[in-house]
């Protein structure tokens, strides 16, 4: 479950990105507060390190009045293709799990 | 005026660094400037930034630094693609120390005793080439070749007015008998240096 909930994180993190450019922080935040979805949430941060070295994301860091500066994050044209692949394989996938698992109430 | 809650920041900062310490410099600095910058702002939201069992609580939702370090270790660069190296061959353990001795003192054992060992040496793949090399040519024979240079020695030179061995012989005997005991210290030296 571990492996999956990993797979998938990485596309979540994305889809967040997908609509506008955002901080990490606001990024994080938004996984951290879906329950189930990362128990730690400084263990984001080598993901999103991680998507920006594929080239999924892009970064640019940003002064800040208060405090020290933070990390913009946007989606490359990589990124977007990268999502929309997975969005699609993912309803196929997570419709044929359900389907496989329907009538179990466990 | 450095709070208590600084502090706590300050030291899961350090424990941080310190955990990150097998991760490449560049991705060290990174990783720490963004939890860094994570922590501020979310200082920044609390009711008091100030408080420290309110910074500790932010602390604990960000995770350990070990779970931290965990997961960038998982997100290492993906290079899958090339398999572990496979363990060092090992074989036989009994190989390197019958080469060892046989080298040092098995020309005595009915003359081919020094060429089994010889075998055994350049068939481990425990030693490089440079230490075959030396236990090949650092004596022929080990000790065999000490008493043959001996026994030569004692002949061939003539015996003058002050009989008894030259300066010559004595060193000669002294190289020819230490350069195989320091053979097998050597090729011992460089195996334990190998495992």
């Amino acid at each position: 479950m571990a492996q999956l909930r990993r797979g998938a994180l990485q596309y979540c993190v994305l889809a967040l990105l997908s609509d506008e450019p955002r901080y990490a922080f606001d990024v994080v935040r938004d996984l951290g507060d879906v329950e189930g979805m990362v128990t730690s949430e400084g263990t984001i941060y080598p993901l999103l390190s991680r998507l920006r070295r594929d080239g999924l994301v892009a970064t640019s860091w940003q002064e800040s009045s208060a405090g020290p500066p933070r990390r913009y994050y946007e989606l490359t044209a990589a990124g977007t293709a990268a999502l929309d692949h997975f969005v699609t394989q993912w309803r196929t996938f997570s419709g044929a799990v359900d389907h496989l698992l329907a009538g179990r109430t466990a | 005026m450095t709070t208590a809650a600084d502090v706590a920041v300050a030291d899961y900062l350090d424990d941080l660094r310190d955990e990150l310490v097998d991760l490449p410099a560049d991705r060290r600095r990174e990783l720490v400037r963004e939890i860094e910058a994570h922590i501020g702002q979310a200082r920044a939201r609390l009711d008091d930034p100030f408080s420290e069992a309110e910074v500790r609580t932010l602390l604990e939702r960000l995770g350990t630094p070990g779970e931290i370090a965990d997961g960038a270790r998982d997100e290492k660069d993906p290079a899958p693609a090339v398999p572990p190296s496979p363990p060092a061959p090992t074989g036989p353990s009994w190989r390197e120390p019958a080469a060892i001795v046989l080298l040092l003192l098995g020309g005595f054992v009915v003359g081919i005793g020094w060429l089994v060992g010889l075998i055994l040496l350049w068939w481990s793949p425990r030693w490089s080439v440079v230490d075959k090399l030396v236990g090949t040519f650092v004596l022929p024979g080990g000790l065999l070749s000490t008493v043959y240079f001996l026994g030569t020695g004692v002949t061939v030179e003539p015996c003058g007015s002050t009989c008894g061995p030259s300066t010559g012989e004595t060193i000669l005997f002294l190289v020819t008998a230490i350069a195989p005991v320091l053979t097998t210290m050597y090729l011992t030296f460089r195996l334990r240096a190998a495992r």
